[in-house]
């Protein structure tokens, strides 16, 4: 007895968060390989060192396999680089990965993390290359995770973007949001974002189709707690899914006293 | 607007009640018991407060993480104990709430395991009424298991990951799950 091609498909569709058992089905029979590498390499992270991401693979490795197989890059959707830039290989791996990020023509969702140097550090051919994924009109999702400086201006001409998030964003004096020239959000994540950032993304979701917004905080201040009665009235209209983390770790103070003020 | 912390004297309290279409909410706290004055911190009390602003919610998820703040046991008064979230559940226009346990490390206290509170919650008869009308759904979430170690094939393995430019002819290389394989053997598909 065989499968069809389009029911193993469906079939090894529902195992996209499980790496081990794709790596596992791939190596049970030649006739998975061609079926598994597309959720295989759906999601791929890349590191600016050594480390070895999820899939077995350093960025070395990912080098080599995707220049012996070219056709993986088509079949990445999602696709994350963490950037500590603490060694001086750092440099050489970036700009491996800004030739990763070159292939990559048909991303879904693309992350930058950054631990330690800011946005302008990294090297000019790295910066470009993920500017251009930007770009892409199949780029739906943006995370930007402490990325001290990252030009949010960018996303200007990411027309078909939906999901933002932000962590530790404090926006570039350029970053003027204006409705009409910046992509509509249907999905916002922001945590750590100073006042100036979230009085900018205040204007840019105004009257927009909002219909989920995470908020993790901090929400400590009369002024952050401003801020986010704002956030929340400007997609008053549209907003239907909220995830608020306002109440947890040092965030807990805020409850205590917001209880005492209701109460009064 | 100043830029103080926020106070009883000048915080602004928040609102849901301009979201005309919120049909999810998914609220995140730390939950605090405090032994000098029994009851969890007070986030319960001040979640109760927002919930009552929003009108048209579908759908609740509570996030709570449960400390206390010494090797104390929880009293055995569940009935006082869960009166803030009876209250809580009760009030809320959600027609069904998830009530999510978790432990996590707060500094300076004490994670309570899910298991101690789901069994304290299992000990709350009003608690479990809602849970029977299913307007209330108890989810506790355990940590992440350690894990565990899997020998790779061999480093090669890792390095090379099988590809569609692998050798597939070489069948000494491979391995076969003789009596799970459901698709027939190689060539006869």
């Amino acid at each position: 007895m065989s499968l069809p091609d389009d029911v193993l498909d469906h079939i090894l569709s529902f195992l996209q968060s499980d790496l081990r058992a794709l790596k596992a089905c791939s190596q049970s029979h030649p006739k998975f390989i061609p079926l598994v590498e597309r959720y295989l390499y759906a999601t791929v992270t890349l590191y600016d060192n050594n480390t070895i991401s999820q899939n077995g693979l350093g960025t070395a490795q990912f080098m080599t396999l995707l220049s012996d197989n070219p056709h993986i890059a088509s079949y990445i959707r999602s696709l994350e680089v963490e950037v500590t830039y603490d060694l001086i290989e750092s440099v050489q791996y970036l700009e491996d990965i800004a030739s990763v990020l070159r292939m990559c023509s048909l991303l879904n969702k693309i992350t930058l993390k950054q631990i330690h140097s800011g946005w302008a550090a990294l090297p000019e051919a790295f910066r470009l290359a993920f500017l251009d994924c930007l770009h892409l009109s199949s780029m739906k999702a943006v995370c930007i995770i402490y990325v001290y400086g990252f030009p949010l201006t960018a996303l200007e001409y990411a027309k078909n973007l939906k999901q933002l998030t932000l962590r530790g964003w404090t926006p570039d004096h350029d970053f003027i949001p204006k409705r009409s020239t910046y992509p509509l959000l249907e999905d916002l994540s922001v945590q750590d974002c100073g006042g100036i950032t979230l009085e900018k993304i205040i204007i840019w979701v105004q009257a927009q189709n909002l219909r989920s917004l995470e908020f993790l905080g901090p929400c400590d201040t009369t002024r952050e707690v401003w801020l986010l009665q704002s956030l929340l009235s400007s997609c008053s209209n549209s907003l239907v899914n909220l995830n608020l983390d306002i109440w947890t770790g040092c965030k807990s103070s805020c409850a205590n006293h917001l209880l005492k003020v209701i109460t009064n | 607007m100043d830029c103080v912390r926020v106070s009883p004297a000048s915080a602004i309290p928040l609102s849901l009640s301009s979201l005309v279409c919120l049909e999810k909410l998914t609220i995140s706290a730390d939950l605090v018991f405090h032994y000098s004055d029994p009851g969890f911190g007070s986030s319960i009390y001040a979640i109760s407060q927002l919930l009552k602003t929003a009108l048209f919610l579908q759908h609740l998820t509570l996030n709570f993480h449960f400390h206390i703040n010494s090797q104390l046991q929880l009293p055995h008064d569940t009935k006082a104990l869960w009166y803030p979230l009876v209250s809580l559940v009760s009030r809320s226009s959600s027609s069904c709430i998830n009530l999510r346990v978790k432990a996590s490390k707060l500094p300076g206290f004490t994670a309570i395991s899910p298991e101690i509170v789901t069994s304290s919650l299992a000990s709350c008869p009003a608690l479990m009424q809602m849970v029977r009308r299913g307007v209330l759904v108890i989810i506790p979430v355990m940590p992440d298991p350690p894990v565990p170690e899997v020998n790779e094939p061999s480093d090669k393995s890792i390095v090379t990951p099988p590809t569609s430019s692998g050798n597939i002819n070489d069948r000494k290389q491979r391995k076969w799950l003789a009596n799970l394989w459901p698709f027939g053997k190689p060539g006869e598909g």
